[in-house]
């Protein structure tokens, strides 16, 4: 075979097309001559140098070199070799030996020394694509490293996290039976006060009953505040029984509005009741139930000012199986960045003191915690200085349909509810 | 050089080689050989002994390399990183790949990036419990400022001489 002027034009284009280089060795595994493109992470090759020399990546692969040179193996490749040039740039090349044995090497008659044939290496650059490579490596072992150091990261909190449980259950504990110790003598005091504000142990004069009065008034503050400690303790140590009974929330809600009715006739509050249904049956605990309700109607009354309308809406979805209570009020609302606090104890919004409103911030706390224990939701909407909707759903038992136009959009009257 | 990825293995063998150091990460791919003579005594006399350094990727994909790679090596550095404890007891299986393979090369054990630990005390004998174990010298270096670098390769070295008749 002849090589021609264009084969070695064509041979020549395609080693520097593809960046490709090329040495002879000699049958002693040095250099005999090279061609093709040298890149500079391989520094300068000379003649004479050693194959290992040139490229230490094939030192400990001498059985190799050596099946090699005999003949018995016809080539080796070592994949992405990563060579760093004087500057630091990193370069990464694939290299091939080939022997020249061809078929000779099986021409050796068995008996005679075998023979050495030259090799040739050939590497190819490849950095384009073991840049690529590290980029993959490096962003793989990015993430893992990230990812072990989030999961390190994940622990410590679990272990804080636990930590502050644990301090909050004790915390919770203590408060309970402070709150306990200090309704015991707070009851005996109440007890005594209705004693004296009956007369029973001879007439007050006008001003002693003011006082007593007053005494009695903040007594029941305290009481209320206890009791609401209490609550909140037992809820957060999972402490709380409920006593689940069907009930009628249409009843428990007259119930509740005329425990509410002397703050709403104080300021001339506006309190609407509508319900879709006579009777809307749910199973809950009749007496936590109303609480929530209260608590609910109280902080209506608390942040709606004086004349202001309060509105209650009772429905029931059989469907889905639920009732919903909503309160709805006119009032000052809730800037939006606090409404996500509103239902963590002790919380109370910023302008919860507009209106002269007193309160410890439990009030919604134990009614969210109380619908929640019941199994179902609650929420709220609100817009700042144009009032604000609770709403809270309970397990549905049964309704029965309103059959007049009474039931809906009845403007309430103590004495037609309780009558 | 054997070890989990980022314990710093390329960092070592560039500052033992080259006296450099760069803050910056980047994940050894492929096959990277480094080279380095240094003097070391043998029978009272110093003599040249060049080590060729493999680098080699900690990566899982590269455990077939590293097993052919393996089989061509006079001795090991394992390279652990005392901020990633977790990174020191997985050298026990780049010592059972070794097992493996039926070699038996001193070991020395480089618990890496001792600038970036304050109390070094536990973690330390954590570092002399494994290297008693697999029977080899353990130093705590760091790449960063050079600490004990030298003294890892060069022990390394003298403990090839002393295995071998090189």
């Amino acid at each position: 075979m002849t090589t021609s002027n264009s084969d070695l034009w064509m041979f020549n284009a395609i080693l520097q097309a593809r960046a490709i280089g090329y040495l002879r060795t000699n049958p002693d595994l040095t250099v005999h001559s090279t061609g093709g493109i040298l890149p500079p992470y391989l520094g300068d090759i000379q003649t004479g140098d050693s194959l290992l020399y040139v490229f230490p990546e094939l030192i400990g692969s001498e059985d190799i070199l050596n099946a090699l040179l005999a003949g018995e193996r016809s080539r080796y490749t070592v994949h992405m070799i990563n060579r760093e040039d004087q500057n630091g740039k990193i370069g990464y090349f694939d290299l091939t030996l080939v022997s020249s044995a061809g078929k000779q090497a099986a021409q050796s008659t068995e008996g005679q020394e075998k023979r050495r044939f030259p090799l040739v290496a050939i590497w190819e650059d490849i950095t384009s694509a073991g840049q690529v490579g590290q980029k993959l490596t490096q962003h793989r072992n990015d993430l893992t490293l990230l990812r072990n150091e989030l999961a390190k990261q994940y622990s410590l909190l679990e272990s804080t996290n636990h930590e502050l449980r644990r301090t909050n259950q004790l915390k919770s504990k203590f408060v309970g039976v402070a709150a306990h110790e200090l309704r015991s003598p707070l009851t005996s005091m109440l007890g005594y006060m209705e004693l004296l504000q009956d007369d029973s142990f001879g007439p007050l004069t006008d001003q002693q009953q003011r006082f007593a009065a007053t005494i009695d008034h903040s007594a029941h503050r305290l009481l209320s505040l206890l009791n609401n400690l209490m609550d909140i303790t037992r809820l957060e140590v999972d402490n709380m029984d409920l006593n689940l009974e069907p009930t009628d929330l249409v009843q428990v809600i007259r119930h509740s509005e005329a425990e509410i009715r002397i703050q709403i006739d104080a300021k001339k509050q506006h309190l609407r009741i509508e319900t879709e249904a006579d009777r809307i049956i749910v199973l809950c605990d009749t007496a936590r139930v109303q609480q929530i309700i209260s608590n609910l109607l109280s902080n209506a009354g608390k942040y709606t000012p004086e004349g202001g309308d309060i509105r209650v809406t009772l429905s029931a979805d059989p469907a889905f199986g639920y009732a919903t209570v909503a309160v709805q009020d006119n009032g000052i609302g809730i800037a939006p960045d606090e409404i996500e606090h509103l239902f963590v104890s002790f919380f109370r919004a910023s302008n919860a003191s507009q209106l002269n409103a007193t309160g410890a911030g439990l009030g919604l706390s134990i009614a969210a915690s109380l619908t929640e224990l019941h199994g179902g939701t609650m929420q709220v909407e609100s817009e700042l200085g144009h009032g604000s909707t609770f709403s809270f759903t309970l397990p549905l038992l049964d309704v029965q349909p309103a059959d007049s136009a009474q039931a809906l959009a009845a403007q309430t009257q103590p004495a037609n509810y309780l009558g | 050089m054997l070890g989990e990825f980022s314990v710093g293995k390329t960092s070592l063998v560039r500052r033992f080689v080259y006296e450099r150091f760069d803050d910056a990460y980047i994940s050894t791919v492929g096959v990277k050989v480094s080279r380095k003579t240094i003097a070391v005594t043998r029978n009272d006399t110093l003599v040249d002994l060049t080590m060729m350094l493999w680098d080699l990727a900690g990566s899982e994909e590269f455990d077939q390399l590293q097993a052919s790679y393996l089989r061509g090596s006079a001795g090991a550095i394992l390279v652990c990183d005392l901020s990633r404890p977790e990174t020191l007891p997985e050298l026990l299986s780049y010592v059972d790949n070794l097992k493996a393979l039926g070699l038996d090369i001193p070991l020395a054990l480089a618990a890496n990036k001792v600038d970036l630990i304050q109390d070094i005390g536990a973690r330390e004998a954590d570092v002399a419990a494994l290297a008693e174990q697999i029977n080899a010298a353990y130093f705590l270096t760091s790449a960063k400022s050079g600490d004990a670098v030298e003294y890892l390769f060069r022990e390394l070295g003298q403990a090839l001489l002393r295995q071998t008749s090189l």
